[in-house]
């Protein structure tokens, strides 16, 4: 099924493509992870317009096309100053997409913790910061690593609209490949095997990385 | 349920759908003669696109439409995406793809191509206005330059190292970023340009013709069907000799 | 001493803690008895910082008790029915944070401190367990251990009995006496009537925000008709059970 002279020919488009996919799906799940803490703690812990800004903005961002975001950054931003090449164009739209998805996750790992613990967490005289650091947190992120680790999955086919303002990414380099050599199974099959394996791997660190965090620690 | 009735079921659904696939693919795909099924991508003026109506027209539907009188046969046009056109085509459900195509040896592999019946297309360099003139390769060096995916300006680019290609899908992805300046210039044949500026404003580009690379156009025919492209071929020279070619290159303003 | 005088808390039109006055001593006990709602519950988490005051004076050894500052200055420290206890950290983080971030001690002092309080209880080969692998007591003793660690003056308990199997009350009792004994100022809040005749405590018996009626419970044990309102209260809660 999968064609091994073609991706040896091609081995260059190919391998160079799954980098760049990787880089662009890393960096955004890292801005897209730390955003979304930080919105979703102003959200659970600043009442008033800080949490109506961020609410708004989550709702404009998971309520337009990532297509238009992307198209955004890289055409509209450079009118206000900011001029970013198109590969970090793209890592930044699909960041701040990914953040404000991440802040609803989150915020709803925060919610799991119970009030029992927060209140043990006061009377200790730990300060709001503290039980946010030391008890809310790290309890939030356990609740709900398979669901951070779905949006790491989702982001890396996410990243193939990437290839509309020309981002030589894996789906891009594909479709040059099939352009030249107009063998279109051939290359879908090779590609679809390489997004395989990518998200395979990942699925099974996640699930690693699950296990290690609960031992023990889930409340029987 | 069982695990082996489970198993049943599973191994019978993939005997069905196995043979299924197996008796598709030995049959004689489309032994119909009254017609020809000819595949298109109508995003692509002047070779193939939409009218105002929503009518299929272009100068390679042109040719093919002729082409079906010629051999006595309807010319049944479908309109899909290019990653459509490659497969359906090499599996024989489609017979003919006229979408201005361009030959290359690699591609060959995969589908027939008859002769050019368009050819010496100049590929040219458009620039902003206000951007310095850039006339040949060596100009291009260190710029940014757009074309799009496939098309012979990329094949032809791809081979130097100077230029920093941007490969975007269509002539008006081209535009707009060469427009919104995140681009220096975009390279293109010059056919395929030419029904944007229908619309825009000339003075505001400079174009320059790129010197020893032209641009060519042929029908591809499914591997499928050798006679039917010796029988298209015959069509199309005879179309030559008799000006009828000439003539629909006027309609569309090529040469 | 800890001297309360005239503690008042509404809800809106309603009166959650009416008007509530009493004074604990260094090792002493009080208990505040009555059912669900009476408002003893409220009485310590006020204590506590975690609900506010309407009215009212405290007092902690002569001086004006700021409330605002119990948890942080280590004054009053709270067990919780059900502990609390932070479950992704081991018993022995559980008690280190506090002292580690709030108290600021390094990390070698707080281990030592932690140490010998686990040792004191016979925990201290539970302490790189997490609070889901111990049983209740045991989870208990570790929520009153991380309480001790803060050095408070004041040690209120929401329901000690409450959550534990029944057979546990003996050696709670047990423990709060000791506690007591060692010159904390103990403040229980329950409606476990069976601990009564293990402690030598001030009964405080609760309705509707007020306190009905007081006793020493040794003093009651032996004589618990000239108390008929916690005799009631004891009488009802043995049918219940």
């Amino acid at each position: 099924m999968i064609n091994f002279t073609l991706f040896s020919t091609y081995s260059n488009e190919f391998i160079q493509g799954t980098l760049l996919t990787l880089k662009i799906a890393s960096i955004g799940c890292l801005i897209g992870i730390t955003g979304g803490i930080l919105l979703a703690l102003i959200q659970t812990n600043i009442k008033g317009p800080f949490s109506w800004l961020v609410a708004i903005y989550t709702t404009i961002i998971r309520g337009t096309p990532m297509l238009i975001q992307i198209m955004f950054v890289y055409f509209l931003l450079p009118e206000l100053g900011l001029k970013l090449s198109d590969v970090w164009s793209a890592i930044i739209a699909i960041g701040l997409n990914s953040s404000a998805y991440v802040s609803q996750i989150i915020r709803s790992g925060i919610n799991t913790v119970g009030t029992g613990q927060r209140e043990a967490a006061y009377v200790l005289g730990l300060t709001h910061f503290q039980t946010i650091r030391f008890i809310i947190l790290p309890q939030a992120i356990r609740a709900v690593l398979p669901a951070l680790g779905n949006e790491l999955i989702t982001l890396i086919k996410d990243t193939s609209l990437a290839s509309t303002i020309g981002v030589m990414e894996l789906s891009k380099r594909a479709y040059f490949v099939q352009t030249r050599t107009f063998d279109v199974l051939g290359v879908y099959g090779i590609v679809a095997a390489i997004y395989l394996v990518i998200t395979s791997v990942l699925s099974l660190l996640v699930y690693y990385l699950e296990q290690r965090m609960n031992r023990n620690v889930t409340r029987s | 349920m069982n695990y082996g009735l489970q198993l049943l079921l599973i191994t019978l659904g993939f005997g069905s759908i196995t043979f299924w696939i197996y008796q598709r693919k030995s049959q004689v795909p489309n032994t119909d003669m009254t017609r020809i099924i000819v595949g298109t991508n109508a995003e692509y003026p002047p070779f193939s696109f939409k009218d105002h109506d929503g009518e299929i027209v272009g100068f390679d539907i042109d040719i093919v439409k002729e082409v079906g009188k010629r051999l006595n046969r309807t010319i049944v046009l479908q309109d899909m995406s290019f990653t459509m056109l490659l497969p359906k085509l090499q599996s024989g459900s489609l017979q003919i793809v006229a979408t201005g195509a361009s030959p290359s040896p690699e591609r060959e592999k995969q589908v027939f191509f008859t002769k050019p019946y368009l050819m010496n297309d100049p590929l040219v360099i458009i620039t902003r206005a206000d951007h310095a003139p850039l006339k040949t390769v060596a100009d291009l060096t260190g710029q940014e330059v757009i074309v799009n995916d496939g098309f012979t300006a990329d094949l032809y680019l791809s081979a130097f190292t100077g230029p920093i290609i941007k490969r975007l899908p269509t002539v008006a992805d081209a535009f707009l970023t060469l427009i919104s300046q995140r681009a220096d210039a975009f390279v293109s044949a010059r056919t395929s340009i030419e029904p944007f500026f229908e619309h825009a404003d000339r003075s505001k580009f400079t174009i320059c013709q790129l010197p020893d690379i032209t641009d060519s156009y042929v029908l591809l025919v499914s591997r499928k069907f050798p006679e039917l492209l010796a029988r298209v071929q015959q069509a199309l020279d005879a179309m030559e000799q008799d000006g009828t070619i000439a003539t629909i290159k006027q309609k569309w303003n090529l040469s | 001493m800890l001297r309360v005088h005239n503690l008042k808390k509404t809800f809106g039109a309603k009166n959650i803690i009416a008007d509530i006055s009493f004074t604990v001593d260094h090792g002493q006990i009080a208990v505040f008895l009555g059912s669900s709602g009476v408002g003893k519950s409220t009485l310590l988490r006020i204590l506590n910082n975690l609900e506010s005051l309407d009215g009212g004076a405290i007092t902690l050894d002569g001086k004006p008790l700021d409330i605002s500052r119990v948890n942080q200055d280590h004054t009053v420290g709270m067990v919780f029915q059900q502990s609390n206890l932070f479950d992704h950290l081991t018993i022995e983080e559980n008690i280190t944070l506090a002292l580690i971030h709030v108290m600021k001690k390094s990390e070698k002092e707080a281990k030592d401190i932690t140490h010998s309080l686990l040792a004191k209880y016979g925990l201290l080969d539970q302490a790189q367990k997490y609070p889901a692998q111990l049983s209740g007591g045991q989870r208990q003793r570790v929520a009153i251990i991380r309480t001790l660690a803060m050095k408070p003056k004041v040690i209120c308990f929401d329901e000690p009995t409450s959550a534990l199997d029944p057979l546990l009350t003996n050696y709670v009792a047990q423990n709060l006496q000791e506690l007591a004994n060692e010159g904390y100022i103990i403040l229980i809040a329950t409606h476990d009537t069976a601990i009564l005749d293990k402690l030598d405590a001030a009964i405080y018996l609760m309705q509707d925000g007020m306190i009905i009626e007081t006793a020493n419970s040794k003093e009651y044990a032996k004589n618990p008709r000239a108390y008929p309102l916690i005799h009631q209260f004891v009488l009802g809660e043995k049918n219940q059970n």
